[in-house]
């Protein structure tokens, strides 16, 4: 090691206390930046793979029901890769009481999931935690992987689930996570995700509970007037005498509209009964009926090949597609935006914060350095005599601040990523479903750090410059005290006279180390300021979150 | 005898605020090579200015310093350290030793700079602290620091060796021993070395070969002393 460099490691030794402030402050900045950007970038990063690995769809289409014709009509048009339908339908959990919230440790009294039933699954794809992969064909419901890992349910459980009274029991045969459901929330009024009284489902659209179905249709008013009518019919053939409905003469049978599609002697054996023999009744008022025509597909989605093109799919599917209510894309999907803003949220405060640090940070370097290179001036000038050049002298001086930058830039690098970086990321993800994450440093975090090194290293050499460019005899002649006695000067009027010496002392201090002075009020301002920021924003956000104050 | 300085019409004003300060008032001087001269002179007098010239610690507002035959008043900041690195071995009142670097370590400073400098061993050995080698300077004596700043300055094995108020710090002894050390390097290569001492002390004058007396930026006269004392005949 050369001998000057042994020199500033002595010397950085000996003047800890102020290097130790310059390196905090730097360490700080570079810490508060990479460590927010860290788990920020980590986020968006994460998801991004995550949207591309399972075809997370780029729009979402609302309408009356979406028909098997409409289907391949959406899939026909221009820059459509693919289009798949689905009906989402919330259903209570029976029985949810024997569910322990881990928020509370009270019973769930009430435990809803989003049913969504699928025919196929190749856009918005299932990542399987747990069990089987989805296929149309398999029996059983794919869960919500976090409200299933919060509520200690498994795969091969049974859940009994009902859609408006019509209920139903589903194995689970999967645990899953899906794209559009990263964010998910039971409704506009909440902000977090519980994960433990709202969860979603995923089941193969011949799992629909057919219950459900028949109930609608015999809720309907024309089934209801058919009913009535025949009711009606049932009691005029009781009057006639007729009890056999295999013989009811064609005369009658005859003034019935759509005679030819009712199993018209099943009908009236059923009609007093048809609560308990619902699909029976149905099938004979409708000899042609299959449920999966009854079936109403109101949501979407959408794989589209060229995204640059979106706006003309989504105008293409609004004009060209009859019963369409609604067209967005990913930006308008709660799921999604509500990730991306939460992403994107660290970017205020790694601003402020870095911003902070680093300007404590020149601070620190420009008094330090100020006084040290003040202290050393004999040194300085004793080197130069010695016939040291110019360059290698400030360039040890330089060092100081570079070397002390340097490390605090590597440890606020990866420490800012360890404590801050999969901290925050780990609490985030608690609330956001995504099932493979980790922090990510992107190259912007690499340029700060060296911009702020840069800094550091240029407001060194500033502090530094003004003695290092003096001739060596002038360096080595002692220093003048800057004493300017000005007439109307402070220190000449009557009244600081009569004050105490360590006031005139100070008083007179700061008329000479002005810049020192602004420095410090400043360096303080800067302080209360970042102090009152957080208050606020803690305060900010539990008045619009709801969660006290 | 050879002239291994010399100074023609050589001024340096200070500028204080707005005031202007002469220091050196177009003085001509010329000083051969291998004698021990002693400048002369009040506080203010100009000795130290004169002897920063002759060092290249600062340049003249007028007039030429040549060394050896090169005019270094006109050389840049960056020959102008080469000069003294190659040249010039400075030894200060107050030592001016690195706090922060051992006693080897500061006389090691030179091996950076010189291209052909004196083993640091045989430097500190020939001012006698070569059991210190190890030692911080707050460890050591005044006269021990000196020393050290001596062996520095020996070091690089200079053709100027240039000291200003040297014993001015130091007890009468002490500063007799450093004189010795003065006058060894003087004697030694062969006649080859100058060694130039300001000081306000006139005792010392009694060992130069010449003297220089110096009063209000002017050279009031130059003296050549045919028998110069034996420092062991001197004490303050």
């Amino acid at each position: 090691m050369g001998t000057l460099n042994k020199k500033i490691l002595r010397d950085i030794w000996k003047n800890k206390a102020q290097f130790i402030t310059i390196f905090l402050m730097t360490f700080l900045a570079i810490f508060a930046f990479a460590g927010i950007h860290g788990y920020m970038d980590g986020m968006t990063y994460s998801s991004r793979v995550y949207y591309e690995n399972q075809n997370l769809q780029d729009l979402w289409i609302t309408s009356k029901n979406i028909t098997d014709e409409k289907l391949e009509e959406i899939k026909k048009l221009d820059n459509v890769k693919n289009a798949e339908r689905m009906i989402t339908i919330n259903a209570n959990v029976i029985d949810s009481e024997r569910f322990i919230n881990p928020l509370n440790n009270e019973k769930i009294s009430d435990l809803v999931l989003e049913c969504n039933f699928i025919e196929t699954n190749e856009i918005n794809k299932m990542y399987l935690i747990e069990g089987e992969e989805f296929s149309k064909d398999k029996k059983g419901l794919w869960l919500d992987y976090y409200i299933a890992k919060n509520l200690g349910i498994k795969v091969g459980d049974d859940l009994e689930l009902s859609i408006e009274g019509s209920s139903f029991k589903e194995k689970v045969v999967g645990l899953i996570e899906v794209p559009d459901h990263v964010y998910f929330i039971k409704d506009d009024t909440a902000i977090f995700p519980t994960h433990s009284d709202y969860g979603f489902v995923y089941l193969s659209i011949d799992e629909f509970p057919s219950n459900y179905i028949y109930d609608k249709i015999l809720k309907s008013d024309e089934m209801k007037d058919a009913i009535d009518n025949l009711k009606e019919l049932k009691n005029k053939l009781k009057d006639y005498g007729i009890t056999d409905y295999n013989s009811i003469p064609s005369m009658i049978t005859n003034s019935i509209d759509g005679i030819d599609k009712i199993d018209l002697t099943k009908a009236l054996e059923l009609v007093d009964d048809y609560d308990n023999n619902k699909q029976e009744f149905i099938e004979a008022m409708d000899k042609d009926f299959n449920i999966k025509d009854s079936y109403i597909y109101p949501y979407g989605i959408v794989d589209v090949e060229n995204v640059n093109k979106i706006d003309d799919v989504k105008k293409d599917i609004k004009d060209k597609i009859e019963d369409i209510v609604t067209v967005t894309a990913r930006e308008d999907n709660i799921s999604y935006s509500g990730y991306q803003r939460e992403a994107e949220e660290g970017e205020t405060y790694s601003g402020v914060f870095s911003g902070l640090f680093v300007f404590i940070a020149i601070l620190s370097v420009v008094t330090t350095m100020n006084r040290f290179v003040k202290k050393e001036r004999t040194q300085i000038g004793t080197l130069k005599a010695l016939g040291i050049k110019k360059y290698k002298i400030t360039w040890m001086y330089v060092s100081y601040g570079l070397f002390i930058a340097i490390i605090a830039g590597i440890l606020g690098i990866i420490l800012g990523n360890i404590a801050i970086g999969n901290t925050f990321l780990e609490m985030e993800m608690e609330y956001y479903e995504i099932p493979y994450y980790h922090i990510t440093t992107i190259p912007l975090v690499y340029y700060v750090t060296i911009s702020i090194i840069g800094v550091i290293t240029f407001v060194t050499y500033l502090s530094c410059r003004k003695v290092l460019k003096e001739p060596a005899a002038e360096v080595l002649r002692i220093e003048r005290p800057k004493v300017k006695v000005r007439k109307n000067g402070i220190t000449t009027k009557k009244f600081f006279n009569n004050l105490s010496l360590s006031t005139k002392w100070n008083l007179r201090d700061i008329g000479r180390s002005k810049a020192r002075t602004l420095m410090a009020i400043v360096r303080n301002c800067r302080l209360y300021n970042a102090c009152s920021y957080c208050i606020w924003n803690v305060r900010f956000n539990k008045r619009i979150y709801g969660l006290g104050i | 005898m050879e002239k291994i300085v010399e100074l023609k019409n050589v001024s340096k004003v200070y500028k204080i605020g707005e005031n202007e300060f002469k220091a050196l008032d177009n003085i001509d001087l010329s000083l051969n090579k291998g004698e021990m001269i002693v400048i002369l002179g009040p506080s203010g007098a100009g000795k130290s200015t004169l002897l920063n010239l002759i060092g290249g610690m600062d340049t003249p507002t007028s007039g030429n310093v040549i060394i050896d035959g090169e005019n270094i008043s006109l050389y840049n900041e960056n020959k102008l350290s080469d000069y003294r690195a190659e040249n010039v071995g400075f030894i200060f009142q107050f030592y001016n030793i690195l706090p922060s670097l051992t006693v080897k370590e500061n006389v090691d400073l030179v091996k950076d700079i010189v291209k052909n400098p004196i083993s640091t061993e045989e430097a500190l050995k020939g001012v006698g602290l070569e059991k210190h080698i190890r030692k911080f300077p707050n460890q050591l004596s005044g006269g021990e620091q000196q020393r050290v700043s001596i062996a520095r300055a020996i070091a690089k094995n200079p053709k100027l060796l240039l000291c200003d108020e040297p014993t001015g710090a130091l007890d009468s002894k002490t500063g007799v021993e450093v004189l010795k050390l003065l006058r060894k390097q003087c004697d030694g290569n062969n006649g080859a070395n100058t060694v130039i001492i300001v000081t306000h002390n006139v005792l010392i004058a009694d060992i130069a070969d010449t003297v220089i007396n110096v009063k209000n930026g002017k050279i009031e006269s130059v003296v050549k002393n045919e028998n110069p004392k034996n420092i062991d005949d001197i004490k303050w």
